[in-house]
């Protein structure tokens, strides 16, 4: 069994029994995809919804990163028919921000928006909210454990 | 995607810059605190933002963070990261029970000073917006302040004053960060007031 820690605008793909994890999930939103027969999944932290102009790091947002997943997945014969996902994160950790208009509620209006629109089912969120948040992303069930410090 | 360097020279010129801001800002905070602020040599680094809560500590660290952003004729952010216990034990210091508003407040000191000494240094009109704190994941803070340069920008400037108050226990660091555009504008204005250009 293996923990592989996935760091900020990156994504990991991997299968039973290994865990994948991500840490300090503030606004950004961490993305959980799982293919339930094979027990394998992928795991990315984006951390804005899209990007204003061309050339930057593809995987700092939520469209770019989760059409390279879903394109490396189906190189693994996993199509997103056969996914489902769970959303993290999206907090407002500064208060003077407005809630409508803050990084993580935009990132996790985009975030569901995305999955909608590619008809892959949201089982289970945990978004929202002023506290910073850490997951581990067990391949064995399926099973989202996220910890925070409040 | 790799930060493009800057030459020795550059360095050198902010570097310079940093430390005279530092400097007045840790003499006016010392003025409030009735104690020797002693600072450290600025760090200038332009990496990419994903890099930079990594520069501060660990992803999963608790921090106190106060944010205060720069407008004017350069945008950019200063943060003031303290450990919470180092944050309790400065404010405890100078006015117990008011906490979150006391540390904003010493922010605010710490980087108008700064910034003041940046514009008067640098011909440029630096003006800053009310703080505002947060405690919790280093990285869940960091991240939502790079986030608003993350979609123009792969690579930003980071320049990190550590100060020490020995006196009270207390450590923390002042971090400036800037945007592409700001840190040419920066660059420019130190080469013209070093006769370069």
């Amino acid at each position: 069994m293996q923990k592989i820690e996935v760091d900020t605008s990156n994504y990991a793909i991997a299968s039973a029994p290994d865990i994948l994890s991500t840490s300090g999930i503030g606004s950004c939103v961490a993305i959980c995809l799982y293919q339930k027969e094979r027990k394998c999944g992928a795991l990315l932290h984006i951390m804005l919804p899209r990007a204003e102009k061309d050339g930057l790091n593809p995987l700092r947002f939520a469209d770019t990163a989760l059409s390279t997943v879903l394109v490396e997945l189906s190189k693994q014969n996993i199509t997103k028919e056969q996914l489902v996902a769970k959303v993290v994160g999206g907090a407002q950790m500064f208060k003077n921000a407005t809630s409508e208009n803050s990084i993580g509620a935009r990132n996790v209006a985009e975030v569901r928006l995305l999955l909608t629109s590619v008809n892959i089912a949201i089982m289970a969120e945990d978004v929202g909210g002023t506290n910073g948040r850490s997951l581990e992303f067990n391949l064995e069930t399926g099973g989202v454990t996220i910890s925070s410090k409040k | 995607m790799r930060a493009p360097l800057l030459t020795p020279l550059e360095r050198d010129m902010l570097t310079e810059v940093a430390t005279l801001g530092a400097s007045r800002a840790a003499g006016s905070i010392a003025r409030i605190v009735h104690h020797n602020v002693d600072i450290d040599v600025p760090q200038i680094t332009l990496l990419p933002l994903e890099e930079v809560p990594a520069t501060m500590g660990e992803a999963e660290q608790d921090m106190t963070v106060v944010l205060i952003k720069i407008i004017g004729d350069a945008t950019g952010t200063i943060l003031m990261i303290l450990t919470p216990e180092n944050a309790n034990r400065l404010v405890t210091a100078i006015a117990p029970g008011m906490e979150a508003s006391a540390l904003e407040e010493i922010a605010n000191i710490f980087s108008g000073r700064a910034l003041g000494a940046l514009s008067k240094f640098l011909g440029l009109k630096l003006l800053q917006t009310i703080p505002d704190t947060a405690t919790d994941m280093l990285r869940a803070i960091i991240n939502e302040v790079t986030s608003e340069l993350g979609t123009q920008e792969d690579n930003v400037l980071l320049m990190s004053v550590g100060f020490t108050v020995t006196a009270l226990g207390v450590k923390g660091a002042l971090y400036y960060t800037f945007d592409t555009v700001s840190t040419q504008q920066i660059i420019l204005k130190c080469k013209q007031h070093a006769g370069q250009s």
